[in-house]
């Protein structure tokens, strides 16, 4: 018993701490528990009492007191706490005296008893007593020389004929309305935490460890709300019951080579994809089953190489298009028309584009069925209308839609509007990559990844540049988190790099054996809810998925494709959709589980999806020979009539 | 390009540039290769004739190791080719026996007769 004694003076405290363990360590002499509580059960009883004083279990806190025999708080200050919640304004100013010495910043002990009069003056006002307010405001505001102005604002209250108007006026909501336990919460922080706990402290601590394991939890991508999330065991997403993109639903094998690119349009309703061939589909995603079906089929000609790079604008509606060999244009389609103009003004606009390219002296081939108008298969063509040397394998849009970047590593790196046409040149850059990015003051710069395994931003505008990283290898791709503060590189023989743009510093290195040793073209692409997933193309024939910022670094593979996966493409609307483009001319669509299998189920059940997307029987073939889609014993949940087992 | 674009069905190749202001390329294919800042010495002899002695060169892929003898003496090199193209462009040299010539250890050698030489530019940044 005499340990409680002890333990408050070795334990090296400070004077304020000592004084309440002292208390509590007297009050463990008298009490029931042997061995005597250590300072974190100590501690841990405080809170806990602190918890049921809160939800007003008082009985509770009486029992819990006197059986741990700990002094849920200074005793001063449970006394002073009790004093302002029962409104007895000069007890609790008789505490202060004795909580003074207590408090962390000797300053804070006027601020203190300034608040304590402001609350016992407005409840005054509020109780009709305009003497007794009067007072107060005289004898005890004033003197104390503190907030003057409050002080006067104070005074004008007194005018108010009646608790409701003095409500209004002053925005105080009253007495009845919690403000004492308010200014509880407030004066806690003048005082140190073994004094006057912090409010509703272990339920802030039991949030902190709920937000901890769901910034672990590897497939965590829905919005569950901290205070939803259950605490009785650590939160951790299965792989086959979270949000994540765990299974194939769909194997669309309508291209008839190599799947190059796939992008989803930033409304995440139409997805392209780019071939080997030249051709370029554009796939309806329907927004009830997540099913892609072909509504688009462009061609680009098959002696360029084939697409090599694929640019939705960022209104959806315009789809952008380089070549792999050598092309001096980049192409642009209409894929969504956007809002109709009156006829005149329409031809009035295009006359006048007209005029500005021939102003800028540029060769630009305006198609009649002009891009503004839409609908229209054909292609609007850009290009500096220079030689056949010239090489624009890479693009970006800007955020108006109407500007873009295109360039490639002959050394070619213009700026183009689709009103205009080429607009300037950016001169002796070899340009690997592309993205644009917007500063907080809405300056959009283009940044570039280069020949020499830089990563630049050029601002068209002021022609200003400046390296914003250097990395130590080959860049072979470059693509931006959603919210253009993480840049993630392909390097050759280095795998994935991911770069925080603010700071210009590597944040991560995420391995990658198929990523980067065989100097493929591999695209990757952040996604999920929060942006917080990595996905990657793969020579492995499988995507990698990263969870960025998990402590695990090692990736989830999808696998399926029998070929090397090119490009992944992550729609930026549907969150657990995830889709693969590969060397085995198929393009494969990702889901949670639940909805894969519901969509295979569904494939199944209409006999092949010969109806919806024009893909032959092979499709469905396809599918049933996956291993991972379909299980005739899996219960589909949509589709049973008699789960359950009738008693 | 060239009708010799031999494509092997597996992805799109990533083709580095080094960049220079006279830059070499694949004669078939015009695909980057090196500069004369990496050139070492143009006093070599291939199978087509004159060849240069670089110090680096990109884009290009390797045979597996043989043991050859050339007139200056027993060397294992492998030969390189064109990434894109697959053309034959010389070799490698790994290991050289006579201590004289490990100099040309980890150096590659280009034929001529299978380069172009172009007109680049210069880095605007470094400058």
């Amino acid at each position: 018993m005499e340990n409680g004694c002890l333990n408050g003076v070795t334990n090296g405290n400070s004077g304020n701490h000592a004084a309440s363990t002292a208390e509590a360590a007297a009050a463990a002499a008298a009490s029931a528990v042997s061995p005597p509580l250590n300072e974190r059960s100590l501690e841990t009883v405080r809170l806990i009492g602190q918890f049921l004083r809160e939800l007003g279990l008082s009985h509770s806190v009486d029992a819990l007191v006197q059986e741990s025999g700990c002094a849920l708080e200074n005793s001063a200050a449970a006394s002073f706490r009790r004093h302002v919640a029962n409104g007895d304004w000069d007890a609790a100013e008789e505490c202060m005296q004795s909580l003074q010495s207590l408090v962390t910043e000797a300053s804070s002990a006027t601020e203190i008893a300034f608040r304590l009069c402001e609350q016992r003056y407005m409840e005054l006002l509020e109780a009709g007593d305009y003497m007794g307010a009067l007072n107060v405001l005289r004898n005890r505001l004033t003197p104390l020389k503190f907030n003057t102005g409050r002080v006067h604002e104070l005074s004008t209250y007194i005018m108010c004929s009646d608790a409701e108007e003095l409500h209004r006026i002053s925005g105080w909501p009253g007495s009845l309305a919690g403000t004492r336990e308010a200014l509880l919460d407030q004066l806690q922080q003048f005082f140190p935490p073994a004094v006057m706990l912090p409010p509703r402290r272990l339920l802030s601590l039991l949030d902190e460890a709920v937000q901890y394991q769901l910034a672990k939890c590897r497939y965590h991508n829905t919005d569950l709300p901290v205070a939803e999330v259950s605490l009785l065991a650590d939160h951790a997403c299965s792989r086959d019951s979270a949000e994540f993109p765990a299974r194939c639903g769909q194997v669309a094998d309508q291209h008839q080579d190599e799947v190059r690119c796939c992008q989803f349009s930033p409304d995440g309703r139409h997805l392209a994809t780019g071939c080997k061939d030249g051709a370029v589909f554009i796939w309806r995603v329907d927004d009830l089953t997540l099913r892609l079906s072909v509504a688009r089929r462009y061609h680009i000609g098959e002696e360029r190489g084939g697409v090599a790079c694929l640019a939705w604008s960022p209104d959806s509606r315009l789809l952008l298009c380089c070549a792999a060999e050598d092309s001096s244009d980049v192409l642009v389609w209409c894929v969504s028309p956007p809002p109709l103009l009156p006829p005149a003004s329409a031809a009035a606009h295009h006359h006048s584009l007209l005029a500005e390219s021939h102003l800028n002296g540029a060769s630009v081939v305006v198609n009649s069925a002009s891009v503004l108008s839409g609908g229209s298969s054909e292609p609007q063509r850009f290009s500096r209308g220079g030689t056949p040397e010239e090489s624009l394998t890479t693009a970006a849009w800007f955020p108006d839609s109407v500007h873009f970047v295109a360039g490639g590593i002959r050394g070619q790196f213009y700026l183009f509007s689709l009103e205009a046409g080429y607009r300037k040149s950016w001169d002796f850059i070899r340009v690997v990559a592309l993205a644009t990015r917007t500063d907080r003051d809405g300056n959009t710069a283009a940044l570039a990844a280069d020949s020499f395994g830089r990563v630049r931003q050029y601002r068209f505008d002021t022609m200003q540049d400046e390296t914003l990283l250097q990395e130590d290898g080959s860049i072979i791709a470059m693509c931006l988190s959603r919210d253009q503060q993480v840049a993630a590189l392909n390097v050759v023989n280095s795998g994935l790099r991911l770069w925080d743009l603010q700071h210009r510093v590597c944040l991560q290195r995420l391995a990658g054996p198929g990523i980067s040793q065989g100097g493929y073209c591999l695209h990757a692409c952040f996604g999920g809810l929060t942006g917080n997933f990595l996905a990657s193309g793969s020579q492995d024939n499988c995507a990698h998925v990263w969870r960025i910022g998990g402590a695990d670094s090692q990736p989830d593979r999808l696998s399926g494709h029998s070929g090397i996966v090119n490009s992944v493409a992550w729609n930026p609307q549907h969150h657990g959709m995830l889709v693969t483009a590969s060397d085995d001319c198929t393009i494969r669509v990702w889901l949670p589980t639940a909805r894969a299998l519901s969509a295979a189920a569904t494939d199944h059940g209409s006999g092949g999806t010969a109806a919806t997307d024009g893909s032959s029987g092979q499709a469905s073939a396809n599918l049933a020979s996956s291993p991972a889609t379909h299980s005739p014993s899996d219960s589909n949940p949509d589709e049973d009539d008699d789960d359950g087992i009738l008693e | 390009s060239s009708e010799f674009n031999a494509s092997y069905s597996m992805g799109r190749l990533h083709i580095e540039h080094m960049g220079g202001e006279r830059v070499f390329s694949c004669a078939n294919c015009d695909c980057p290769l090196t500069n004369r800042q990496q050139l070492i010495s143009t006093r070599f002899t291939g199978a087509t004739g004159r060849a240069f002695l670089f110090n680096r060169v990109v884009n290009l892929d390797t045979s597996e190791l043989q043991d050859r003898v050339m007139l200056t003496g027993r060397h294992m090199v492998r030969d390189v080719s064109c990434r894109k193209c697959k053309t034959k462009l010389g070799w490698v040299y790994e290991f050289a026996t006579e201590e004289s010539q490990q100099y040309k250890e980890g150096k590659i050698i280009l034929e001529r007769a299978l380069i172009n030489e172009s007109e680049g530019f210069p880095d605007p940044v470094k400058d």
